[in-house]
């Protein structure tokens, strides 16, 4: 197990190129031991290439990624002996039984699985015998995820690797999945997780990376990035007020819409000089919407679009 | 080499249906063959065949069209008849792309994120392809053994157990090339229609350069490349003895592949 204050995962100018095209470029990282960790950018960003070279099924043209201070492709035995992992399209054979894949997979792990453990995460994902003893091809996509998610965690290690964890589960599974994460998470096992669902990233992950072209974009821990995001800030009134032909109390402050009884504003920063300037008007109420970390990773998305 | 195993029994496990059914047909062929042999011997049939062969034929093919025209000849047709040979080739590609058709579909992601080495998804290739041929073989040799002791008429020109032995080891060895090859340029590729596709076709095409080496003259200088020509079973069958060079060149050709594609396959990206 890794000391607190050694990384679990460390990538030090991690590039790999298919061809011409550079699918991660000079990336940088650490995830910290107990950590879980986001992630995230859109699809063809890097962040798939970069898990893969992880666990040593990539080979990287310059850098190096180390997980638990071992290096992913000269010691890839012992760092995927240390490594749970969910790929993010699930691709078992459908002429094999549930049962068979766990067996199989729990057969080439470096612990053994203890029956006990595999059997509560079959009875939290709702994965009954009946089902686990029947044909793959019998298996709808959000079986089938469940059944990944129980092959990674089934040998209980000290570092996941999800790809896209929630795919295709219904909202009771997700929970189910998060609340397994939280137990792990207690345990001091790190999650490293990509995702496009931002309201989970947001939920569950300690910090994030935004991967933008294969460059790292972002990473900081997802309290901070969700304050980089203006809050929206509802100001109702009592009255008719009439609007006014410029409002701006503060730097930071913009009035985004204008209703008879409504303002909206966008507050970067705090809400005093808002507050201070409408206190004379007849204001009946105040709603104030709380950052989201969408707001923010939206925005990194949309440059890395254009 | 326990993670080859695991994957080894995983591979027979998932392919057991396919190999029984193939173990079945195969045998039964051979029994097929001693019961039709012993029918034309009975009836003198053979005879009357070498009688009705043309001259040219006998020039072009020798005494080995007579020789094969007889009950052993007959018998140990089994053992490079072009269907059968054909049947057993499918089968060493199908088992040599396994490992590039486990990439395509991505199961090797799951199994490379466990602490095994590539050498044992390699290696579980080298087990099934040394093991399942020799096992679908030696079914043939214990059929045709069983049916020669049970099915063959008296007086009957059995063929010696050295020799259908003979044949079953020049087989296997020359399974055990077509599979070592058919695995290095498995190692090289991204998928298995793209590996297996073209094999076959090769396969096809260095058979018939090794029979047009053995009707025309001027192909013979090329019938070395084929690795069929180590596989001469009618001049076996005409007396000769297994020739331990044959066997040589295929087994280290086979080698050579497998080595290729251990070195292959640890270096690509998956």
């Amino acid at each position: 197990m890794a000391l607190d204050d050694s990384p679990v995962i460390a990538l030090r100018d991690l590039t790999k190129r298919y061809g011409r095209t550079v699918a991660v470029r000079r990336l940088t990282l650490e995830v910290r031991a107990g950590e879980t960790f986001g992630f995230l950018g859109l699809n063809g960003a890097g962040k798939t290439t970069t898990i893969r070279i992880l666990l040593d099924l990539l080979r990287p043209n310059a850098g190096r990624a180390s997980v638990l201070g071992r290096d992913c492709q000269c010691e890839g035995l012992a760092v995927r002996a240390a490594i749970g992992y969910l790929p993010g399209e699930i691709t078992f054979y459908h002429d094999m039984t549930g049962r068979q894949v766990l067996d199989l997979l729990g057969r080439l792990s470096a612990t053994p699985v203890s029956r006990d453990y595999q059997r509560q995460l079959l009875d939290r994902f709702q994965l009954p015998a009946s089902d686990v003893d029947r044909r793959l091809r019998e298996y709808s996509a959000g079986m089938k995820r469940k059944l990944g998610i129980v092959q990674a965690f089934q040998a209980d290690p000290p570092l996941l690797i999800l790809d896209e964890p929630t795919e295709g589960l219904d909202p009771l599974m997700q929970e189910a999945f998060y609340a397994l994460l939280a137990e792990v998470r207690s345990r001091g096992r790190t999650v490293f997780m990509s995702s496009h669902v931002l309201s989970e990233v947001e939920r569950i992950c300690d910090r994030i990376a935004v991967l933008r072209k294969g460059e790292l974009a972002l990473i900081a821990p997802v309290e901070e990035v969700r304050h980089l995001a203006p809050r929206r800030v509802q100001v109702i009134f009592a009255a008719d007020v009439p609007a006014p032909g410029s409002f701006s109390p503060a730097p930071g402050v913009e009035l985004t819409s204008i209703q008879s009884r409504c303002w909206s504003f966008s507050v970067r920063g705090p809400l005093g000089p808002l507050l201070a300037r409408v206190s004379s008007m007849p204001v009946a109420d105040l709603k104030v919407e709380e950052p989201k970390l969408e707001d923010v990773v939206i925005d990194y998305y949309r440059e890395s679009a254009r | 080499m326990s993670a080859a195993l695991t994957l080894a029994r995983h591979s027979l496990r998932r392919s057991r249906a396919l190999l029984i059914v193939m173990l079945g047909v195969l045998a039964v062929f051979e029994v097929l063959l001693v019961v039709a042999a012993g029918t034309l011997q009975e009836s003198g049939t053979f005879g009357s065949f070498a009688a009705f062969v043309p001259p040219f034929m006998r020039q072009m093919f020798g005494d080995s069209l007579l020789v094969f025209m007889s009950f052993a000849g007959i018998v140990c047709f089994g053992y490079f008849h072009p269907m059968i040979v054909a049947a057993l080739a499918g089968l060493v590609i199908a088992i040599a792309t396994e490992p590039v058709a486990e990439i395509e579909t991505r199961f090797l992601d799951v199994v490379l994120a466990r602490p095994l080495p590539r050498a044992a998804v390699v290696g579980r290739s080298v087990l099934l392809l040394a093991l399942l041929p020799a096992l679908v073989i030696g079914a043939m040799l214990a059929a045709t053994a069983l049916s020669l002791h049970w099915l063959a008429p008296r007086g009957a020109g059995v063929p010696t157990a050295r020799l259908i032995v003979s044949l079953g080891v020049n087989l296997w060895a020359l399974l055990l090339c077509i599979g070592g090859v058919s695995l290095a340029v498995a190692a090289a590729s991204h998928r298995r229609g793209a590996a297996a596709g073209p094999l076959g076709l090769a396969a096809l095409a260095l058979f018939l350069v090794d029979y047009l080496a053995r009707i025309w003259k001027p192909a013979a200088s090329v019938a070395w490349l084929s690795p069929f020509h180590y596989d001469d079973a009618m001049a076996m069958v005409m007396g000769r003895p297994l020739p331990a060079s044959h066997i040589e060149v295929l087994v280290i050709t086979a080698l050579a592949g497998i080595a290729v594609a251990f070195v292959l396959f640890s270096r690509r990206d998956l």
